[in-house]
């Protein structure tokens, strides 16, 4: 049953924009299966992302699509997913858009627990802007604005964002694609905030730079960094130092998810008798009303100025 | 059948928001605007509607960007800073073509400025805060009144033209409780975004042949669902990036001729006592009182004198200046900043009068006294400002 | 009657040669090869198809929706890598 992915691709926008070797293509393929196994309908999913490689996707897939300013595409999607909480909303965006500049909107978006997924494509680089450190590159890697090596800790935004209190959690990797689909599929399904931090390859901005330029040896070299969930319970804290869990790190099926907390906010205010409560269950009687003469109004609003009244143009 | 009610301009423009229809706000709190977001907080509910305080400026323009874009009517209210923040997501909604109405409580700047205190310093920045050449509407209104009325013609000219509109009150207008009628929605004319008549397939969000292309819903009421692109790039007909220079001037001249083919639509202006007025004075906000006093005791000295008010700030009314220019004496522009619409009434003027300013940033509003000193003698300098004695004595002795 | 066609089949169009899938393959099935007539210059091609055991490994790492492998069970009659026409079904 091979997924058929041009029922959920812009196929007059191929071939893929990405290098040769770049993950984000098969971080897509994986998404697009999890979706098809979802069995959801493409017209009422909207995908957000912000300005970088990763970020082109919302150009490929056949979604309702906005390709936002750096760094605000979970912004975006948060109000998104307020003005229509039945409608799936997806964030597609790299290390440096979601967590370096956006990294404030990624925190409170976790805190919020607002079911959305975001898929953050982890490359350890800006590569659209050309190779620079971004808060992923691994210490002592090269890039172009550090040539002699980054110097600075990295983040591990697993961590953060279960320290900031996401409801799903994972950590997947582009060269295992199979169980980044998994992965990918158990986060749509959560309700609630789902980060999936997926490590993927960029041989053309970051391997060059680190003579990993040959696609599979940066691959190879990427899984170095990785560990499976099951093996890091059996390793030490000293083993486990520098590496990254993968798997599915957080789950918590208690949270409640903001669309449906703000749904009881809705039901508590509408139970007032207040007047656009009235207003919304259309019981407002005109002893609710006041009936206004144009002299009146005249007072209130003396200038010789055309006003929105269809009743009174002009006072 | 709408309701009385004493509020201040800010909540008036709340109330008036969800007269005209307003579907999605966020924001995020700040002097001396956070009464709009108070109020909102407890009536959106109350209609069923989301409401947000985003964690910073930034997100909560861009979280309106994106709720307008999928269909509803968004609205964002900020002051001085949070204006400065939000400028990138305000050129994003310009080229996404969104509808989007962005109140702006003016305060004392620059940085922070003044945050109790009323000012009109952020004229220039409505117009060239985002960078880039992008069409802007910008509309200031004088009470609390004409904020309820003047906050329904945004959202109408946003939802009319595809564009991101800045609503320009101020600290003191919005602390200002006066008594106001809010209308009915039934009461006013309500523009929603037209719809396109083409069929999902064949809809493109930046069609050719429109001057103001229809914005399609992404979810429409008869279950209909537009799939496309929108891109904060320089796009074709179908959203995409492009980089093609043609193209590129075209579509930067369509998005500027939008508004500059409809300035007679979008401007909007008041005469008070300018018939046979020798001298005029433009005057915006809440100004214009003090304006309005002036002129009156001016009047009753036989001066002729009278108040032009644009409740359009950008696209200035150029005609309207012109004219006015080629029939009075000289012209006075009385703001709460050191001159920044002078320089626009300046250019449209283009020197066949002089133009003399009352232009006084000192926080606090202008007194009508002032004016009336300035009719009476344009040359005077008005402003309340620190002399040198006072400066001494301030601390600048020996 | 089987099918005339590989178990696993590259779409010149969209290959960028980028390797992965030689890379992974568990059987050796594919080979980087010089073509001046394919985009990049450089393409995967399917030099030992009768190795192919259908694990999709190849499809999954590829970056490009270029590479499609027929599911297990089809019936398939193709040429192998010595010339002469075989059919398999896994």
């Amino acid at each position: 049953m091979a997924v058929d992915y041009a029922k959920y691709l812009r196929m007059d926008k191929m071939p893929l924009y990405w290098c040769p070797g770049c993950g984000d293509g098969i971080v897509l393929k994986c998404y697009l299966e999890a979706i098809d196994e979802l069995g959801w309908s493409k017209d009422d999913c909207a995908m957000v992302s912000g300005i970088g490689c990763a970020a082109r996707v919302t150009g490929y897939v056949d979604f309702h699509t906005l390709h936002t300013i750096h760094g605000r595409a979970i912004a975006v999607a948060v109000g998104i997913k307020m003005a229509h909480p039945d409608k799936h909303v997806f964030v597609f965006g790299g290390d440096g858009d979601l967590v370096h500049i956006g990294g404030n909107h990624l925190l409170h978006a976790c805190r919020r627990n607002i079911d959305i997924t975001v898929v953050l494509i982890n490359n350890w680089i800006y590569g659209m802007t050309g190779g620079q450190h971004s808060c992923t590159t691994p210490p002592g890697a090269k890039a172009s604005t550090a040539p002699r090596g980054s110097y600075e800790p990295t983040i591990d935004v697993c961590k953060m964002a279960i320290g900031a209190g996401a409801g799903y959690v994972a950590r997947g990797f582009a060269g295992d694609p199979v169980r980044l689909k998994k992965l990918i599929k158990e986060g749509l399904e959560y309700k609630g905030f789902a980060l999936i931090d997926v490590f993927s390859p960029c041989p053309i901005n970051f391997g060059r730079r680190n003579k990993l330029g040959d696609p599979a040896k940066l691959l190879e070299h990427m899984k170095s960094f990785l560990v499976s969930s099951a093996k890091a319970k059996r390793m030490s804290e000293e083993e486990l130092k520098g590496k990254f869990i993968t798997g599915v790190l957080h789950k918590d099926e208690s949270k409640p998810e903001l669309t449906e907390a703000y749904k009881g906010l809705v039901e508590k205010a509408q139970a007032s008798d207040e007047y656009w409560a009235k207003y919304a269950k259309g019981t407002l009687t005109d002893a609710d009303k006041y009936k206004i003469t144009r002299e009146e109004l005249k007072k209130l609003y003396p200038y010789d100025v055309e006003t929105p009244l269809k009743e009174w143009k002009k006072l | 059948m709408g309701r009385i009610a004493f509020l201040n301009a800010n909540a008036a423009v709340a109330e008036a928001a969800l007269v005209a229809g307003l579907g999605f706000y966020a924001g995020y709190p700040i002097t001396p605007s956070s009464e709009v977001p108070e109020r909102l907080s407890k009536i959106m509910p109350e209609k069923g509607l989301p409401f947000m305080m985003m964690e910073d400026e930034i997100a909560s323009i861009n979280a309106c960007v994106g709720a307008s874009a999928s269909g509803v009517k968004a609205m964002t209210c900020t002051s001085g800073p949070g204006f400065s923040l939000k400028q990138e997501a305000l050129g994003m909604a310009c080229i996404f073509e969104v509808p989007l109405v962005v109140v702006d409580v003016m305060r004392g700047g620059p940085s922070t400025g003044l945050p109790t205190r009323p000012s009109q310093q952020d004229i220039m920045q409505a117009r060239w805060g985002t960078h880039g050449d992008h069409p802007i509407i910008a509309l200031a209104p004088c009470n609390a009144q004409e904020a309820i009325f003047e906050t329904i013609r945004a959202f109408n000219l946003a939802e009319k033209f595809r564009q991101p509109v800045v609503l320009l009150t101020d600290g003191a207008l919005s602390h200002l409780h006066t008594k106001v009628y809010i209308p009915d929605p039934e009461e006013v004319e309500i523009i929603d975004r037209a719809q396109p008549d083409v069929d999902p397939d064949n809809y493109y969000p930046y069609d050719y042949n429109y001057e103001i292309p229809p914005l399609a819903k992404w979810w429409t009421e008869d279950g209909k669902s537009y799939r496309y692109h929108l891109s904060s790039l320089i796009h074709d007909k179908t959203g995409f990036p492009t980089v093609d220079p043609k193209y590129t001037q075209w579509l930067l001249k369509r998005l500027h001729n939008k508004i500059l083919n409809h300035v007679d639509e979008i401007t909007k202006n008041e005469y008070y006592k300018m018939d046979d007025a020798e001298v005029c004075i433009i005057a915006y906000g809440s100004t214009a009182e003090a304006a309005r006093v002036a002129i009156d005791q001016a009047r009753e000295e036989g001066i002729k004198v009278g108040l032009f008010r644009p409740l359009t700030i950008w696209p200035s009314p150029e005609k309207q200046i012109s004219d006015i220019a080629s029939k009075v004496k000289h012209i006075i522009v009385a703001e709460m900043n050191l001159g920044q619409y002078k320089l626009e009434v300046e250019r449209i003027v283009a020197g066949r009068v002089p133009v003399y300013g009352v232009g006084q940033a000192a926080g606090v509003l202008i007194r009508p006294s002032q004016i009336y000193e300035k009719i009476k003698d344009p040359s005077k300098s008005v402003e309340i400002c620190l002399t040198e004695e006072e400066l001494k004595r301030f601390g600048g002795g020996e | 009657m089987a099918e005339k066609r590989m178990p696993v089949e590259i779409n010149y169009d969209l290959c960028k040669g980028c390797g992965l899938c030689v890379h992974i393959c568990p059987k050796n099935v594919l080979e980087m090869v010089e073509d001046l007539h394919v985009w990049m210059g450089t393409t995967a091609k399917v030099v030992r198809p009768e190795d192919c055991i259908r694990c999709k490994m190849c499809e999954d790492i590829c970056p490009d929706f270029a590479i499609t492998v027929a599911d297990i069970g089809v019936e398939l009659t193709f040429e192998d890598s010595k010339g002469n026409l075989i059919t398999r079904s896994k």
